[in-house]
């Protein structure tokens, strides 16, 4: 059953359960290698200004490998996300949105208030909404219910690998939603994708924890593996905790009862 | 310099003598760059069709982007 899993989102099936971002990567090779080895099929990119001089042709890279995901990356209010997806959808050819709206240049933390009119307003547009959000479940139900087609909530500020911040929270948070979610923003290490799978969640989105690491190529490999692990050991059905310890070998027959 | 149109952010001159359409902006500072654009004229979207018959005035903002990367 484990190995028949299928991650589907907007009717596509997908093998890889792991996005990636494809900014902040040393160079093209770089980034080209670590896309194909991290086994990701959707990748974010995001809208930009056009200018002749830039050395990074995204497009023509890695176009015809990967879905790509547009962000909305730097807005700060509903109106700028706005025109920012719709440019995307009309340069992209893509409905797909991972909606982002910061409400703090210090932390990068997303505005919810902002968020939840964004979403609604891109919804009935025909997009198809992935939504950046905090780690609160009832913003989280609220995106759900929306019918963003995905909600991701941060488990740290973007960048910062401080990785989990409130465990608790993801757990209520994936109780409550039955829609796809998928974690973005905060992994710092393979471990801290694999405990999100752990939990549930159906995707992780990454970025910095791969392209600022030492070698982002064995580091993709990396999180490619703990997002598979923690996936795994979710659908295999994790033991529960105890207080107290159970012993695994049995006492009967030992040697020592006298 | 009053005669102008605001491009991707910057004052750009137009040519007083004759008009100028979304088409010939793109052709000017795009040329044949092989990518995928979309254009927002005074934030609104220009689809691919109407850039041949969508004329710039003074005073317009014009926003030509494309993808980049991105996390």
């Amino acid at each position: 059953m484990v190995d028949k899993d299928i991650f589907e989102i907007d009717g596509r099936k997908l093998n890889s359960r792991l996005i990636m971002g494809t900014a902040l990567y040393p160079n093209q090779f770089v980034l080209k290698k670590s896309l194909e080895v991290s086994q990701t099929q959707i990748v974010t990119v995001s809208i930009r200004r056009f200018n002749m001089q830039s050395n990074i042709d995204i497009l023509n890279l890695i176009k015809k490998k990967f879905l790509f995901l547009p962000n909305t990356a730097g807005c700060y209010s509903s109106k700028e996300a706005i025109l920012t997806a719709e440019l995307s959808r009309e340069s992209l050819e893509t409905n797909w949105i991972k909606l982002e709206i910061i409400g703090d240049e210090d932390t990068l933390l997303p505005d919810s208030i902002e968020l939840l009119e964004s979403a609604e307003k891109l919804i009935k547009k025909g997009f198809k909404v992935f939504a950046y959000c905090s780690d609160d479940p009832i913003i989280c139900k609220k995106l759900s219910d929306l019918g963003c087609t995905a909600v991701m909530p941060l488990i740290s500020p973007i960048g910062s690998a401080l990785g989990i911040r409130n465990e608790h929270n993801l757990e209520l948070i994936r109780e409550s939603c039955s829609c796809c979610l998928i974690v973005d923003a905060g992994i710092g290490k393979p471990s801290d994708a694999a405990r999100v799978m752990e939990l549930g969640y159906d995707g992780v989105l990454l970025n910095s924890s791969v392209a600022r690491s030492n070698d982002p190529i064995e580091m993709a490999k990396a999180m490619k593996y703990g997002v598979i692990a923690g996936r795994k050991g979710y659908l295999s059905g994790l033991i529960e905790k105890d207080k107290y310890a159970k012993n695994s070998t049995r006492n009967e027959g030992k040697i020592s009862n006298f | 310099m009053d005669n102008y149109i605001i491009l991707n952010g910057e004052k750009t001159e137009l040519n007083d003598s004759e008009e100028i359409y979304i088409s010939d902006l793109i052709n000017k500072f795009v040329g044949n760059y092989n990518t995928q654009i979309a254009i927002a004229l005074n934030f609104r979207i220009i689809c691919k069709s109407k850039w041949c018959s969508t004329k710039v005035k003074k005073n317009d903002r014009i926003e030509i982007v494309s993808a980049f990367t991105g996390g």
